[in-house]
């Protein structure tokens, strides 16, 4: 599987390196360390240019290999954004998604504001969740090749298009 | 059954044909206003990019759906940008419709924050609402916002006997400009300075005025600049029916102001 990282709600999924500078990537951490927060570290071991994730009793550990994951892929997903006191910040309306791993991001010094989550996770072809910014919503979709991304009203007017197309709705 | 409407666009006292169209959706681009949240779908189309005519409106939970068709329209889509101005149009009045049962809305976009607002309402319409909306519409700075409802056979702007003037500088209310009307009526013509009223500004027309009434609210809010014209033309007209110029009467008798003489001689 390819291992993807969503940054911040928003922003665009890019390939996470597993080799810097010429060296091996040791780990991966999700969520942050301190007070009112949950961090995750995931070791990376073995070889290759893609990863599967492996759960253990101790955790999770992700392994590089040349695997072949039938359009599956991995992706660590922050779904926090600037801060809010009140945003619902989280994977929102999740289809397909599966989280191996979960971490804790929290605004304040003692974490006593707003939170959320991020997440490495299993992603299925056709997979579709929403993160929310600050502002806005997007959408993201996982095609099994590529990622989408949509606005709420450009994902809406694509599914009624296709609903009228199929003969649904009501006309006026 | 589908019915054929006519896609119409309205904004305060213009209505225009067509319903413009980009990327498959009728989009929201608002002149005041932010759009930094998610504004809400208009409609999507498969129609390229361009302007509606005439079309077939369909509604699905995700919104709506609009065909275009080549038939005689039966009713109007209007999309109606309501607006309140943002900065640098704040005297100009803003535009709001109050939608009545004749009218089926289908969806709404808005803005949120920044300065100025404005709220596009997608609706299925009786032909000629939306004439009949702008048509009530007065697109006149100071005159105040309105809220426009529907009203069938009636087509052209309320008809007022009142002077336009006063109209727009007591933002179209009629009672208060009919008391300012009495006020003017009662001001004593022989204290009245020509100068002061024709010449002055704001600022001495207001003090002039306020203390030969003896009313600190004479204007009631109005910019005197805005009614002076009407004072002037009440008792300076040369209609009036007085025994004399009363332009003369601003000095007392028929003495004629050191004004007046530089007026005349194009020294003032």
């Amino acid at each position: 599987m390819k291992l993807y990282q969503i940054s911040s709600p928003g922003s665009s999924p890019a390939l996470m390196k597993l080799d810097e500078e010429g060296k091996p990537v040791a780990s991966i951490a999700v969520g942050e360390s301190g007070r009112g927060r949950s961090e995750g570290i995931v070791p990376i071991i073995g070889e290759g240019s893609e990863v599967r994730a492996k759960k253990t009793d101790e955790g999770v550990v992700l392994v590089r290999g040349n695997w072949d994951d039938d359009g599956r892929c991995l992706a660590v997903i922050n779904a926090v954004g600037s801060y809010d006191r009140y945003r619902s910040y989280g994977i929102h309306d999740a289809q397909g998604v599966q989280a191996v791993l979960s971490g804790t991001i929290a605004f304040g010094d003692a974490g006593r504001t707003n939170s959320g989550e991020e997440v490495l996770a299993i992603v299925e072809p056709g997979a579709t969740f929403k993160l929310n910014s600050k502002y806005a919503s997007t959408w993201y979709m996982w095609t099994g090749m590529e990622w989408v991304l949509e606005s709420p009203e450009e994902r809406k007017a694509r599914l009624a298009l296709q609903k009228v197309e199929q003969g649904g709705g009501e006309w006026l | 059954m589908k019915t054929t409407h006519t896609a119409l666009t309205l904004r305060g006292d213009s209505v225009e044909n067509g319903i413009a169209v980009s990327n498959g959706q009728v989009p929201f681009s608002p002149h005041s206003g932010m759009t930094r949240h998610n504004t809400g779908l208009l409609a999507s189309t498969p129609a390229p990019d361009g302007s509606l005519d005439k079309i077939h409106v369909a509604i699905v939970d995700e919104g709506v759906v609009l065909v275009p068709c080549e038939e005689t329209p039966q009713k109007e889509l209007v999309l109606v940008k309501q607006y309140s101005p943002g900065s640098g149009g704040k005297r100009w009045p803003s535009f709001h419709v109050e939608f009545g049962s004749e009218v089926r809305k289908l969806s709404e976009a808005s803005t949120s924050g920044g300065s100025g607002s404005e709220t596009w309402v997608l609706v299925s319409a009786p032909l000629g609402w939306a004439e009949n909306i702008a048509s009530q519409f007065v697109n006149a700075r100071d005159y105040g916002g309105q809220t426009i409802s529907y009203k069938p056979g009636n087509t052209g702007k309320k008809e007022s006997e009142l002077p336009s003037e006063l109209l727009i500088a007591f933002r179209g209310d009629e009672e208060i400009a009919r008391k300012f009307m009495a006020k003017v009526a009662a001001l004593p013509t022989d204290r009245v300075d020509d100068h002061v009223v024709h010449s002055c500004g704001r600022a001495r027309v207001k003090a002039h005025l306020e203390e030969i009434s003896g009313d600190p609210d004479f204007f009631m809010g109005a910019d005197p600049n805005r009614v002076v014209g009407y004072v002037a033309e009440i008792h300076f007209s040369n209609d009036k029916p007085t025994g004399g110029n009363p332009s003369s009467n601003s000095s007392g008798g028929n003495k004629v102001t050191l004004g007046d003489a530089l007026r005349k001689a194009g020294l003032r």
